[in-house]
């Protein structure tokens, strides 16, 4: 079986992607909470629901990311 | 575990329950049937014993006698005597108490006996009335099956004999100490829902009501709850029950009822009715919207009590605030994020959308609890015994349960509005 071997920049790389992910979420929250005036407790209580909205925004990221790298792929297919 | 153990943990359980029901003195004085449970006085001697007559020992009157069964050593109650005119029910009581219990056929020789305190009657509902005077004039007190009686007439008269004799008449409305009932009666009473502006109501089953015949002969001694001689059928068997919740959280009576009836379904030779709509009206204005049919289970059986600030339906327990609370407010982001992008947006269609029900799960009224009403209310009977006398209130509410379930019988009969007649008032 052959192994994988990921790089330490690689998973740098994705962990801080995934930290802007996470971010985004918090960043949702604290949005949301203002929009329908909810109590701030709502930042802690809600810590499961935003690690998970972090993850569905990490895999939205990759997503976006395999879509840019494929077109990019084409491009420089279609110059050579 | 012991019997004896479990009983006193469902028994500490309770009286856990009924404080909270009774928190106030208020309530206290709403619910004084449950004062009781708080005393501790049990004697443990013969002469403290409660012996107890059972006269019916039908279906009903076998859950009865084995409820009683459960607590007779702990409570020391003791069934000395069991009544039933029809045979396997005669046979089937001496098997249940091992024929420890004399056995009559007749239920006069069974009052004759002196050291009998009280009896238990779940005879069909036409023999309540003459066997609960009789026992009450042998001085026994009485716990009788709902409802009371046949006819309005009899039904004060067992009232009045009661008053007469100064002895205990119990009606078998186990919900008054059910502790979701007790618990749901005090926070509407505290006005947690608010103003009642309705109580709906319905008891809906799919089966024809008929028992198995051994002859052909004994159908309307088997089968009586069908014919009108010896039943109301739905009224005085199912709706009783309902009304007297009903009553109970409106803290009074209705003063009109209106109803439809009609044998829709089961064309079977029956007199009673298996499809009812009734309508009662309180003195202030609210309604009671009951129904009952005998063809379709889906509903099964509910009492919704509907308030200005929440909804109760007591039999599942459940309560419902009109404003439920928000959800976390990154749900509420999400959920209205994904509503713009999926929902239809109707172009040209109707502007108006259909009011459904709000989808909200809601809270339970009361914790899980193991309790049997049906036997709290048997303790509660021979608790009274022991001390001679019962609340009042009690007997008034069976009383006028089964007075307003034969006025609806009356107002589906005649169909017109009926009001209480003031000679029939307590």
């Amino acid at each position: 079986m052959k192994d994988i071997i990921i790089k330490n920049t690689t998973l740098k790389r994705e962990i801080i992607i995934w930290f802007i992910a996470l971010f985004c979420a918090v960043a949702l929250n604290i949005y949301a909470i203002v929009k329908y005036d909810a109590s701030w407790i709502e930042l802690l209580t809600q810590l499961p629901v935003i690690i998970l909205l972090s993850v569905l925004i990490y895999l939205l990221i990759i997503v976006v990311r395999g879509i840019a790298k494929t077109i990019l792929k084409i491009v420089a297919l279609l110059k050579k | 575990m012991e019997q004896k153990e479990l009983f006193e943990i469902n028994r500490r359980e309770f009286l856990k329950k009924i404080s909270i029901a009774t928190g106030s003195t208020v309530a206290l004085s709403s619910m004084p049937w449950l004062k009781i449970f708080g005393e501790d006085k049990i004697g443990k001697s013969a002469q403290d014993k409660v012996r107890l007559g059972f006269i019916g020992i039908g279906d009903r009157g076998s859950a009865l006698l084995k409820n009683v069964q459960t607590f007779e050593d702990i409570l020391n109650v003791e069934i000395a005597a069991i009544c039933d005119d029809y045979e396997p029910n005669y046979q089937r009581a001496i098997k249940f108490t091992n024929g420890k219990a004399k056995a009559f056929y007749d239920y006069r020789e069974l009052l004759a006996i002196k050291d009998i305190d009280g009896v238990v009657i779940a005879t069909p509902l036409h023999e309540h009335a003459h066997i609960t005077v009789d026992a009450l004039h042998a001085g026994k007190h009485v716990f009788c099956e709902k409802a009371m009686a046949r006819n309005l007439d009899d039904t004060k008269l067992m009232y009045d004999t009661h008053l007469k004799t100064n002895l205990i008449l119990q009606i078998g409305h186990q919900r008054m100490f059910s502790p979701v009932y007790l618990d749901a009666i005090k926070r509407i009473h505290n006005g947690e829902i608010g103003q009642i502006s309705q109580i709906r109501a319905y008891w809906h089953r799919s089966m024809n009501w008929r028992r198995p015949l051994p002859k052909p002969e004994l159908e309307r001694k088997i089968n009586w709850r069908l014919y009108e001689e010896y039943s109301a059928g739905l009224f005085t068997e199912l709706l009783s029950h309902q009304i007297q919740v009903a009553n109970w959280v409106n803290k009074t009576n209705p003063v009109s009822v209106v109803c439809n009836g009609s044998i829709n379904f089961w064309k079977d030779g029956r007199e009673v009715y298996d499809n009812i709509a009734c309508i009662y009206e309180y003195p202030d204005g609210s309604n009671l919207v009951y129904d009952s049919q005998n063809c379709n289970k889906h509903y099964g059986l509910e009492e919704q009590v509907l308030g200005s600030k929440g909804t109760m339906e007591i039999e599942i327990n459940k309560v419902y605030s009109e404003k439920p609370p928000a959800p976390p407010a990154i749900l509420h982001l999400i959920n209205d994020i994904e509503k713009d992008i999926f929902d239809v947006i109707p172009i040209g269609g109707a502007s108006w959308v259909p009011e459904t029900a709000v989808k909200y799960s809601g809270d339970y009224i009361a914790e899980n609890y193991k309790m049997d009403e049906t036997k709290l209310q048997l303790e509660a009977f021979t608790r009274y015994i022991r001390e001679g006398k019962a609340p009042e209130e009690l007997s008034r509410q069976g009383y006028y349960a089964s007075v307003w379930a034969l006025l609806a019988e009356k107002a589906a009969k005649t169909r017109e509005r009926i009001t209480f007649d003031e000679k029939y008032r307590i």
